[in-house]
């Protein structure tokens, strides 16, 4: 995307072209979530992380190696929402959150409101979250007098009852209309309410929350003294909502092991950020396992690149900053006239002339039938070449939404595929009217199901372009594989090792600026090779691999002498192997076009020189070697201009 | 971009290709138009200027070229289009031209000399792929003395010849004219040996109507997405064992976007009498919100912007200055970050179209070093993970590449892979154990494939290989590879777009070519029937009904399974929906009514919570919770079926809204919850326009 597109705000304000081939995707990405935190305060969430379990020191003697602070379960939580908060304040700037604690000896509620809901306190109240309030949360974090007059406990523990009926009231008058609704209620205690009244109590108001589409997400904190027995109370406030049947069966699972204080944090941490991002569907189709064998399928993506969020144009004259609203009118060229919306029609180009269609026939056009997954046929993996990519794959997961049964069939095809590494080919329509694809279906251990990758059409596959073929001796090859043996990574890509530096940098600049903070002077990069252990690993045998290049070329030269004459046209014959001398080459071409440039561009003579030239000194340069010549001599004499 | 081309399309006009032969509906002449508009309506729809195309006619009525003046051997030939790019003009032009003659006079041999001629003229000594196109019935008669002069000419010229004749005897093609008139034979014969001399292309129509069934693909040239340097090691010059290899990228798969449409204005009648459509241009306008100002906003002069994001509502201008510091600088390369085994890499991770490496061209050097790469790896059966920026400052991607290694040609083919970011940490059920609320595992389930499922299921996997059968469209590729499958929405608007542009007039859609279709259904050659019934029975799957879905929401129970609509009998029996949980209590309330009468009081309870949640509105801020309220009372009303209190409640709530209050109306319409349309409870009689001016009018 150029930067200047990036600026823009309103993407459909081009020239009129629609392409809604991806118009699934952002209504995917438009829907909102609203996540309310609810932390428990009590003497054991806000115990010292010291006084408790002492037995871990004689299995293992962890103190010597940790040097992290340690947290109260509490404080943990805490920092927990602030990271995840932080985080999703820039990746999603729209989405609403809250932190909410209960069982303080405070009580705070959103419009002074304190008697409907005693003891709980409303720390962050539900909305699109501010640098004010990050840095309030993060200054109570900083000072711990501060913080532990505020996770006071109270003597008697809130009514789970006003908790829930608390976040219900949030929910429906801040978050009205989000698709997304999420309690995440992070707790050590498993028997809140023993009281029969009061559980009752509970347990209605549980379900207007499963009636007003709110879903409970729950930390659950075990101890090695005690675990955590989702029976005795949160099986009776939690539902299965259908289409996740695991969901909150598993939801304990990172944090529900009894572990140690000090590396609950980080489990904590882990567990909710894995769940930061509501699930959700990017569709729900049939899928056709064989002519008149339909069940119920959902797709997922769960793999997407993230950008770095919108930038908006601001407007700073006024008393306070306000984000830009641009508006599109479309006028006649001709007449200037404005155009309204009921004039529109879509037409093609052709022959310089347009070629129209009616609303109703272009979606006759696009119809290739209902949205379905129909596999016809079946082939081994080893089909599916490397290079048969397009786009992201698709994860799908059986429902039993509309077809019961759907789940044991998909279960038996994903065990024969896994089973035997083969592969289905499916006809696919994601949705209706959209483009139909061919793609793989492809099973997968981790996690199961299978997922879609969709197939280049033969219209999608380029033509190579030429290169002489040259074949490299054995011993050159030889000498190359024995750097790739020392270079070898045998677990394979594990993207988890590699966050986006760009992404990285763009978020902490911009959190740095909101909070007005140090701007950090260094920012790791991850993707960057290691240079040391490339050089301590593989230097030698890097050299090794030059001096048989050099040889291996000698050779060239003397069984094949004509090639000598194409190897240097443009004086740019550079970059072949290792080592300075080499390096030294590959600055030479360009270096003596660079001062040809420059003459030109002193002399006011660029436009003298040839196109072939400019484009092949700005591609030298990395910029843009496209346009009319005009433009290309603009660009070199900016170029020299800003030098 | 292609070379440039010329074409003369050389059309044989006589009185006999106005009749219809062997049993065709169609005439001879409107027959070999199918062959010639698909290939015009192409080179059209490619948009080139440097496609030019010339048509000529021969054994017309009037004779008009440039030879006939000096030599009447060129009568009864017209150049009925010059050569040019082809427009819609010229497209038209062409078609009023296009009837049978009154005569069969007429050279076609001569005709083909008048196109030499036109092609020289146009092409001089210009780089231009040259084409003669040569469409005739073979009846009449053919000047043959001097042909050897122009067989010469032709091969000088390096015209490409094509000769097409309708009901031409083609024994590979399998196709032998009965009753052929011994004059037309002898054509024939003559026509075939003088294309063979001249290195063309000679068949029947009928083969090549079948073979632009087929749909074309437009070729690209490749241009490199990148330029540079591959690179193990540390490049900045402090290190003497770096490798650095000079490569270029250029794309393997890209998809090949169907022809977009445009946005035109119909003109009204006041501005223009012509119903062409006009162009629209865009502008754009900047405003910002200011309460003083009249219609609530002013506008704002493009110099007193500034850039900037938004930290949740925090909104944060990034100066000038700062925008240095935001961005990531780069330096265009590929580092290799190391190497994996090639299952190392899960399939699925795949994120992108694929791009193919390359040494750079006129370096020996380099393409040898790489050749040693592309090897080693393969022979290591692994894969090399790189850090691609393809351009300075651009942000870096990590890349696989894999070796690929043919007869004639190596290269490495790489992939964008996922960052940490870019995974979504979503939590699936397993799909071979089931874990039940208290924690307990399950290996037998109704969830899960009982042994005989899954022995059905194996056996109709393996009956429906594909492995070993031919392509659909072409049998020499292997079925379902890549090569041999279509875009289906690509070619089908291209189709409709030439059928439309040479014939406006026609109402209706042409057929969709069964080509694009051919992979959308199982083969009919496989015979997985016996295994499929089987797997059928076995499966036992059932179609959920519609009604069932709807009413489960109010009654699920909690994963204890614990009976909390009894526990809701209090609640519900007072049938009084509170204010303060007005969505919940109406579900509940809804879900447990036993007669149809106790429905429309909820209704009514429901509708006066909606009314007064606006009243009581403080500007419009608690209008999104009545947007919600509503939804779900709309929701609830298409599911009991009785849509009548909904629409006869939100016609009252219409013109219950007043003064501040109407502009709630908006977020009706926005959020489309008016009249309810047949296509959601086919009772309805609502049309299309009813609803709109619901919405619309006062």
């Amino acid at each position: 995307m150029s930067a200047d597109k990036k600026w823009e705000s309103n993407p459909d304000a081009g020239d009129g072209d629609d392409d809604d081939d991806n118009r699934d995707e952002t209504e995917y990405l438009s829907q909102r979530d609203a996540t309310l935190f609810a932390i428990e305060i009590s003497n054991s969430m806000v115990a010292p992380p010291d006084e408790e379990d002492d037995s871990m020191d004689i299995d293992g003697g962890k103190k010597k190696k940790n040097k992290k602070p340690r947290y109260s379960n509490a404080e943990s939580a805490l920092r927990c929402a602030e990271a995840v908060l932080k985080n999703r304040i820039i990746s999603n700037p729209s989405d609403m959150m809250g932190i909410l604690l209960f069982g303080t000896e405070q009580t705070k509620y959103a419009d002074g409101n304190t008697s409907s809901y005693p003891n709980c306190f409303l720390l962050m109240d539900l909305d699109i979250p501010d640098a004010a309030g990050i840095k309030e949360l993060k200054y109570l974090l900083d000072n711990p007098d501060e913080l532990s007059e505020l996770l006071k406990p109270s003597e008697k523990p809130a009514a789970m009852a006003s908790v829930f009926f608390a976040a219900n009231h949030l929910f429906t008058t801040k978050a009205a209309n989000f698709n997304s609704r999420r309690l995440f209620i992070i707790t050590d205690n498993d028997n809140p309410e023993t009281d029969k009244k009061a559980r009752t109590s509970a347990q209605t108001r549980a379900k207007d929350l499963y009636d007003l589409g709110v879903r409970i997400e729950p930390f659950f904190i075990s101890t090695p003294s005690h675990e955590f027995d989702k029976s005795l109370f949160y099986a009776d406030v939690m539902y299965d909502t259908g289409d996740e049947p695991d969901t909150l069966l598993d939801s304990d699972g990172d944090a529900g092991k009894p572990t140690d204080a000090e590396s609950r944090y980080d489990q904590m941490l882990s567990a909710i950020t894995a769940k930061q991002a509501p699930r959700r569907a990017l569709f729900s189709i049939k899928m056709e396992v064989g002519k008149g064998l339909v069940i119920g399928i959902k797709g997922y993506l769960l793999y997407k690149r993230v950008e770095p969020s919108r930038s908006h144009y601001i407007h700073e004259r006024g008393e306070k900053l306000q984000i830009v609203k641009g508006t599109t009118t479309r006028m006649v060229e001709e007449t200037a006239q404005e155009v309204a919306p009921a004039q529109i029609r879509k037409a093609f180009k052709f022959g310089g002339e347009t070629v129209s269609f009616s609303d109703e026939e272009m979606k006759k056009i696009r119809n290739f039938g209902d949205p379905v997954l129909r596999i016809i046929g079946f082939k081994p993996q080893t089909e599916l070449q490397f290079w048969h990519n397009m786009r992201p794959s698709i994860f799908i997961h059986p429902s039993e939404e509309d077809y019961t049964g759907s789940t044991r069939v998909f279960a038996a095809l994903w065990n024969k595929l896994l089973n035997s590494k083969l592969m289905g080919i499916a006809w696919f329509i994601p949705r209706r009217n959209a483009a139909p694809v061919m793609t793989a279906v492809w099973p997968s251990s981790e996690p199961q199901g299978l997922f879609l990758i969709t197939l280049p059409f033969a219209d999608d596959i380029r033509q190579n372009p030429e290169v002489p073929h040259i074949v490299a001796p054995n011993h050159l090859i030889d000498r190359m594989q024995d750097v790739i043996r020392q270079l070898h990574m045998p677990r394979g890509y594990i993207p988890e090792k590699y966050p986006n530096p760009a992404l990285q940098k763009h978020y902490k600049v911009l959190e740095a600026i909101a909070l007005e903070e140090e701007l950090p002077d260094k920012f790791e990069d991850k993707t960057l090779p290691k240079y040391k252990n490339i050089e301590k690993h593989a230097g030698r045998l890097l050299e090794d691999w030059g001096e048989a290049l050099e040889q291996s070329m000698a050779e060239l030269r003397l069984s094949r002498p004509q090639i000598e004459v194409h190897g240097t046209k443009r004086g740019r014959e550079p970059a072949g192997g290792t080592a300075k001398k080499i390096k030294k080459e590959v600055d030479d071409g360009p270096g003596d076009m660079d001062a040809e440039i420059r003459a030109a561009y002193d002399k006011n003579a660029l436009s003298k020189l040839t196109v072939a030239v400019l484009k092949d000194w700005l591609g030298n340069k990395g910029l843009s070697a496209t346009g009319k010549k005009a433009e290309l001599v603009e660009r070199v004499e900016e170029y020299f201009e800003n030098k | 971009m292609a070379d440039k081309q010329a074409t003369v399309y050389v059309i044989d006009l006589a009185a006999s290709m106005g009749l219809r032969n062997n049993a065709r509906h169609e005439t001879d002449l409107e027959y070999t138009q199918r062959y010639l508009w698909d290939r015009i309506t192409t080179t059209v729809s490619n948009g080139r200027k440097t496609d030019v195309i010339a048509v000529v006619g021969f054994r017309t009525d009037a004779s008009d070229n440039s030879l006939v003046q000096s030599d009447a051997s060129y009568e009864n030939i017209c150049v009925l289009s010059p050569m040019s790019q082809f427009l819609m003009p010229q497209i038209r032009s062409l078609q009023n031209l296009l009837h049978p003659s009154h005569t069969e006079e007429g050279d076609g041999i001569s005709a083909i000399v008048v196109a030499m001629d036109l092609i020289e003229k146009f092409c001089k000594k210009l780089k231009y792929i040259r084409n003669i196109v040569f469409l005739t019935n073979g009846n009449g008669m053919y000047e043959l003395d001097g042909l050897d002069d122009i067989t010469k000419q032709i091969k000088d010229q390096d015209i490409k010849l094509t000769i097409l004749g309708v009901d031409f005897d083609d024994v590979e093609f399998g196709f032998l004219e009965a009753g052929k008139s011994p004059q037309k034979g002898q054509n024939e014969t003559a026509l075939k040996r003088f294309c063979e001399d001249c290195g063309g292309i000679f068949g029947t129509i009928a083969e090549a109507i079948e073979e632009i069934q087929r749909p074309r693909i437009k070729r690209t040239r490749p241009v490199a997405s990148f330029k540079g340097h591959l690179i193990i090691g540390d490049d900045s010059g402090t290190s003497n064992s770096t490798l650095v290899i000079d490569i270029e990228r250029y794309p393997r798969t890209m998809v090949a976007k169907p022809p977009s449409a445009s946005s035109f204005a119909v003109p009204t009648q006041e501005t223009s009498n012509s119903d062409t459509l006009q162009k629209i241009r865009s502008t754009r306008t900047y405003q910002v919100e200011d309460d003083n100002a009249p219609g609530k906003s002013i506008d704002i002069e493009r110099d007193d912007m500034a850039k900037g994001y938004l930290y949740g509502r925090t909104i944060v201008p990034i100066s000038a200055e700062d925008q240095e510091v935001v961005k990531f600088e780069t330096t265009a390369s590929l580092q290799i970050i190391g190497f994996i085994p090639r299952a190392g890499l899960d399939r699925p991770l795949s994120q992108s179209n694929s791009n193919i490496l390359v040494a750079s061209k006129t370096n020996d050097k380099a393409i040898l070093a790489l050749s040693s790469f592309i090897h080693a790896l393969y022979e290591l059966d692994s894969l090399a993970i790189g850090r691609l920026v393809t351009k300075d400052d651009r942000p870096p991607v990590v890349v696989a590449m894999a070796p690929i290694i043919e007869p004639e040609y190596e290269c490495l083919v790489d992939v964008q892979l996922p960052f940490a970011e870019d995974i979504r940490q979503y939590k699936f059920a397993p799909l071979d154990i089931i874990k039940t609320a208290t924690g307990r595992l399950m290996n037998k389930h109704r969830f899960i494939p009982s042994e005989d499922l899954q022995e059905a299921m194996n056996d109709y996997v393996d009956a429906m290989d594909v492995t070993s059968l031919e392509g659909l469209n072409d049998p020499s590729i292997p079925f379902a590879q890549p090569d041999d499958i279509f875009s289906p929405l690509l070619h089908r608007i291209q189709q409709v777009i030439r059928a439309r542009a040479t014939a406006p007039d026609e109402s209706t859609l042409p057929d969709i070519n069964p080509v694009l279709v051919s992979y959308s259904m199982s083969p009919s050659v496989l015979e997985g029937e016996e295994e499929l019934a089987r797997l059928k029975q076995v499966a036992d799957v059932r179609l959920v009904p519609t009604k069932a879905k709807g009413r489960k929401i109010s009654r699920e129970k909690p994963l204890s399974g614990l009976d909390v609509a009894k526990l809701l009998e209090e609640r519900t029996k007072a049938q009084r929906i509170h204010m303060d949980n007005p969505v919940p209590e109406f579900r509940q309330m809804i879900g447990s009514v036993q007669q149809e009468r106790d429905i429309q009081p909820l209704v009514k309870q429901m509708g006066d919570i909606i009314k007064s949640i606006i009243q009581q509105s403080v500007a419009d801020l608690q209008y999104g919770q009545a947007v919600e309220c509503l939804k779900v009372l709309r929701e609830e009303c298409l599911n009991l079926e009785v849509f009548e209190l909904y629409d006869s409640f939100i016609k009252e709530l219409k013109s219950s809204l007043e003064g501040d209050r109407r502009d709630f109306w908006s977020r009706v319409r926005k959020e489309k919850l008016g009249l309810v349309l047949p296509s959601e409870d086919e009772r309805s009689t609502v049309t299309p326009e009813d609803s709109s001016r619901f919405y619309y009018s006062r």
